[in-house]
């Protein structure tokens, strides 16, 4: 269900509801997704933030409307308002943070009051940090009410994409669809006039001196 | 002292009126308000049963005419089942009656048709008639059930039996039995004899039988919702958002309930209040949603389909895993991980681009040509940073700052050679073709 003022697309969409306790790592996940950022700083999401995800499949592209709703009581806005006409849904909780877990099963339940029999992924957040609270051993909710589990970490990108590949399949139909690459058309050629080139002479200089974030010594592991 | 308050009389829970009558000074309208509203309730509540009971007298009457029921808009919706079982005991009840007045004198038929006719037409009394009606039916149909075996032996006792309904029906002000009756005998008088008074009177009563079917069939409509009501109210728990509709009074509730059951009413009788969530702004729209997501659970049109990577006339002269960043706003941001390949297309032209997509996802994070002028820096520590037009797709194209971060410093310089390699092919000027090579791979 899109927005009044977001653009209709004549491939298959679904709102997708990402629920859980605040500074689990929602908004950083879609954002992972949305720009390959990752997002350190906390800043609360406020109601709820609409984005849309596109995927390609083999069977052809299909677009997630991401309700990234607010984890914060406190900034919840219309709550399970944000929930009518959710088509799938990620749960998330933060392994490091042994509450996150616990209200699992409210959110859970909050979300099937208004959706019920739709496709939900538990997803558990942060598993990049060294020292858990929840181990995997511990998490059971997910078998109770039959949703898929995916150990997660927005951070380093482990299964990143799992959550959103188990829903389309879901959602498809099709337990053998998979994502493909998107397709690459020719890029314009470029036309550098003098001027725009020696401005961004600057830039790059300034970007050169700049250090590229030194988080990511695991980027390759 | 609050509670004692609120505990007074249910329309108390009404707060938006009250609220507003307390805006407006004028305190007659705060009295007002909630007297019509007790009004109605207590009147709604003396008239269930006797209303049920009249709506089976009128329905077996609809059966019997069909022109009633096309008039009425609420004739085609059946809301509760149990009528329809009472319609069949009442029919039978008042079929037999006509064939037992219809030995009456046609005079008779004439009275009881103008006092009925006369009796509909002041509708002030309509609730309270149609209380004493029921009660005659019950009376009128053993009467008649009496006769009936010596009917053809002896028709003075059925007319006796029609006389006594008919001053009984003085009495008590209400015709609308014996309208009934004496449809039925009209119908038999015009076979008979055909009499211009007694056609005259059969229409009028007709048409005011309709007037009557409908006035009590739209209380019989409010009676049904209202037990609907109160059966969904006794189903759902405490949280229910319906529950403080109903404790506002009926006369709303059931309207509004009504008013869906009209407007779609194949849709009612599935859509059960017990069932679905508490959540007011779910019950707002039923249909859509139960719709949707029936609709959206299965994609009826997922086919595989060709994919195509865009790639297909080109080769991969590089590839290496390595990390984007995009400079913005005086900082680095992260694009994305995962291949980073340098692209030269297998035609004549030999243009070179760079293509890199997200792992995992596929996303596509860079697609920017390889263009003459374009400047490669070293960064500390496995970087390399250069200026390129970005086309991912949607978003902004213009030159932008990029960098990338490879596994060790030796891909760095082998990635560096690569697109230096080709950045003059593409746009190399036709004459310089055959010396451009070494130059451009030397003068970096």
């Amino acid at each position: 269900m899109a927005l009044p003022n977001q653009q209709t697309v004549e491939y298959p969409s679904f709102k997708l509801v990402i629920v859980g306790d605040g500074g689990t790592g929602k908004t950083t996940f879609v954002k992972r997704h949305l720009t390959g950022e990752f997002e350190k700083k906390y800043e609360p999401t406020i109601g709820v933030e609409v984005h849309p995800l596109d995927f390609f499949t083999n069977c052809g592209k299909i677009r997630f409307y991401c309700w990234d709703t607010a984890g914060q009581e406190k900034f919840g806005g219309l709550r399970d308002g944000y929930y009518i006409h959710g088509q799938c849904a990620i749960i998330m909780f933060d392994v490091t943070a042994r509450l996150t877990y616990k209200n699992v099963p409210t959110w859970h339940r909050d979300l099937c009051r208004v959706c019920e029999n739709i496709p939900i992924v538990l997803c558990g957040n942060k598993v990049d940090v060294k020292n858990r609270q929840v181990k995997a051993k511990q998490v059971t909710f997910h078998r109770k009410k039959n949703l898929q589990y995916y150990e997660i970490s927005a951070k380093s990108n482990y299964n990143f994409e799992k959550p959103f590949l188990y829903l389309a399949r879901k959602l498809a139909g099709d337990a053998n669809l998979h994502f493909v690459e998107s397709p690459a058309l020719a890029p314009p050629e470029v036309q550098i006039d003098i001027a725009a080139q020696q401005q961004h002479e600057a830039e790059l200089l300034q970007a050169a001196s700049q250090p590229l974030p030194d988080d990511d010594d695991d980027t390759f592991e | 002292m609050g509670d004692a308050d609120n505990s007074l009389p249910p329309s108390k829970k009404r707060a938006a009126g009250r609220e507003l009558s307390r805006d407006n000074p004028g305190l007659d309208d705060e009295e007002e308000v909630p007297g019509q509203e007790i009004g109605t309730f207590k009147k709604a509540s003396e008239e269930v049963l006797a209303n049920r009971r009249i709506v089976k007298v009128r329905r077996s009457q609809a059966s019997s005419a069909p022109s009633a029921p096309s008039s009425n808009p609420f004739a085609a919706i059946r809301l509760v089942p149990p009528t329809d079982s009472a319609v069949a005991p009442a029919a039978p009840a008042a079929t037999p009656a006509a064939p037992a007045a219809t030995p009456a004198t046609v005079n008779d038929a004439e009275e009881i048709g103008k006092a009925a006719s006369e009796d509909v037409e002041s509708p002030n009394s309509v609730n309270k008639k149609t209380e004493k009606a029921e009660d005659e039916e019950k009376e009128g149909a053993s009467e008649v059930r009496k006769p009936e075996p010596t009917e053809a032996e002896t028709p003075k006792v059925a007319d006796s039996e029609a006389e006594k309904e008919t001053e009984k029906n003085l009495l008590a002000g209400s015709g609308e039995k014996n309208t009934e009756a004496e449809k039925g005998t009209e119908n038999e008088a015009k076979k008979e004899t055909e009499k211009n008074l007694s056609e005259g009177n059969g229409v009028k009563n007709t048409e005011a039988e309709k007037d009557t079917e409908n006035e009590a069939k739209k209380e019989t409509e409010n009676k049904d919702a209202a037990t609907s009501v109160n059966s969904f109210q006794q189903l759902s728990s405490s949280q229910n958002a319906f529950t403080g509709l109903v404790g506002t009074g009926f006369s709303s509730s059931t309207f509004s309930f009504g008013s869906i059951s009209k407007t779609d009413p194949p849709s009612f009788p599935s859509f059960s209040f017990g069932t679905n969530g508490s959540s007011a702004l779910f019950g707002n729209t039923p249909g859509a949603s139960l719709g949707e997501k029936s609709e959206g659970t299965k994609i009826p049109s997922m086919q595989e389909v060709h994919v195509e990577t865009g790639e297909e006339n080109e080769m991969a002269v590089f590839t290496a895993d390595a990390a984007l960043f995009e400079f913005l706003d005086g900082g680095w941001k992260e694009r994305g991980k995962g291949e980073l390949k340098v692209n030269v297309l297998t035609t004549e032209t030999k243009k070179a681009r760079l293509v890199m997509r997200a792992r995992g996802n596929y996303r596509l994070i860079l697609n920017a040509s390889i263009f003459p002028d374009m400047k490669l820096t070293n960064m500390e520590k496995k970087g390399i940073t250069f200026a390129c037009l970005n086309s991912t797709g949607e978003g902004q194209n213009g030159l932008s700052t990029f960098a990338l971060k490879f596994k060790d410093a030796a891909i760095v310089d082998e990635f560096r050679s690569v697109v230096t390699e080709h950045k003059g092919s593409s746009a190399a000027v036709p004459t310089m073709k055959t010396p451009e090579n070494s130059p451009k791979a030397s003068d970096e």
